[in-house]
């Protein structure tokens, strides 16, 4: 496991059993079954039809992402509150207006995928339609499911 | 669904391995159980990757990311929005900084492993 983390991992049902049977093996096995998510955050661009972006976005454009070689899952939202911790129901700007996620199940899958020409080359071009355009990868320490363990 | 995204990172001179350990351990208990939260999880950003500019260098706006989803908004308002939540939430937040919560109203989502099963 990686040295600058603790032993004790968690990852849903399966990669938990994993991480137990890994606790004390000499290699980095976790991070081989931790989840990549890709997150990107982002406005439209001023004088943008969001009402036909949101239409096609939920149609034809829905989840274009997940055909991304490896995307194991993804889905797209509509940002509705940035809460201020602490402070309720209290308004506050919001930073970005919707939200794009893309996982794939290893980090070799992810950087396989994403970072290829084709693809990097689509990206620009999106980028270009939108505005504040911020992606974020994040490698998946924990997590809980109590879907998967009602079932 | 309702997804809680919370950016953030540590204030200067905290000790990240303490916080990791809280955050893998009983952090992560805490918000698991939650009123109505039915999937819950905490990652360390790695990248932020600047779009089409493959893996040039960029600075990191923020090091973690806690994420929490309810089924309902009815259920996550009734369950965030609680009093004893909201004070509880001014406390941890006291151990990071720059923090951003947001919340999304997720309107389509596919998964590849269930639709390959």
């Amino acid at each position: 496991m990686r040295p600058d983390l603790p032993s004790e991992i968690t990852l849903y049902g399966l990669q938990r059993s994993f991480a137990r049977e890994c606790h004390n093996a000499e290699n980095p096995c976790r991070r081989e079954t931790s989840v990549i998510r890709l997150i990107v955050f982002y406005n439209l661009l001023p004088g943008s039809d969001e009402a036909a972006f949101l239409r096609r976005r939920q149609n034809e454009r829905r989840d274009p992402v997940a055909s991304i070689p490896g995307v194991q899952r993804a889905d797209f939202g509509l940002v509705t509150e940035s809460p201020l911790p602490g402070q309720g129901r209290t308004p506050n700007d919001l930073p970005w207006h919707f939200m794009t996620v893309a996982e794939w199940d290893t980090r070799a899958a992810f950087e396989n995928s994403f970072y290829d020409e084709g693809l990097q080359a689509q990206f620009s071009e999106i980028n270009s339609k939108a505005s504040d355009v911020l992606f974020l990868v994040t490698e998946i320490l924990t997590g809980t499911d109590r879907r998967k363990e009602a079932s | 669904m309702i997804r809680l995204t919370v950016l953030y990172n540590l204030p200067p001179g905290s000790d990240e391995q303490a916080f990791l350990r809280w955050r893998l351990g009983e952090h992560q208990e805490s918000n698991a159980s939650m009123p109505g939260v039915l999937r819950t999880d905490f990652g360390q950003v790695t990248e932020s990757p600047l779009p089409g500019q493959g893996r040039a260098p960029n600075a990191l706006p923020f090091r973690y990311m806690t994420v929490a989803e309810w089924d309902t908004r009815e259920a996550f308002e009734s369950s965030f929005y609680e009093e004893g939540l909201q004070a509880e939430l001014a406390d941890n937040v006291e151990k990071i900084s720059d923090a951003v919560f947001l919340v999304t109203e997720i309107l389509t989502e596919t998964d590849n492993r269930v639709n390959a099963s």
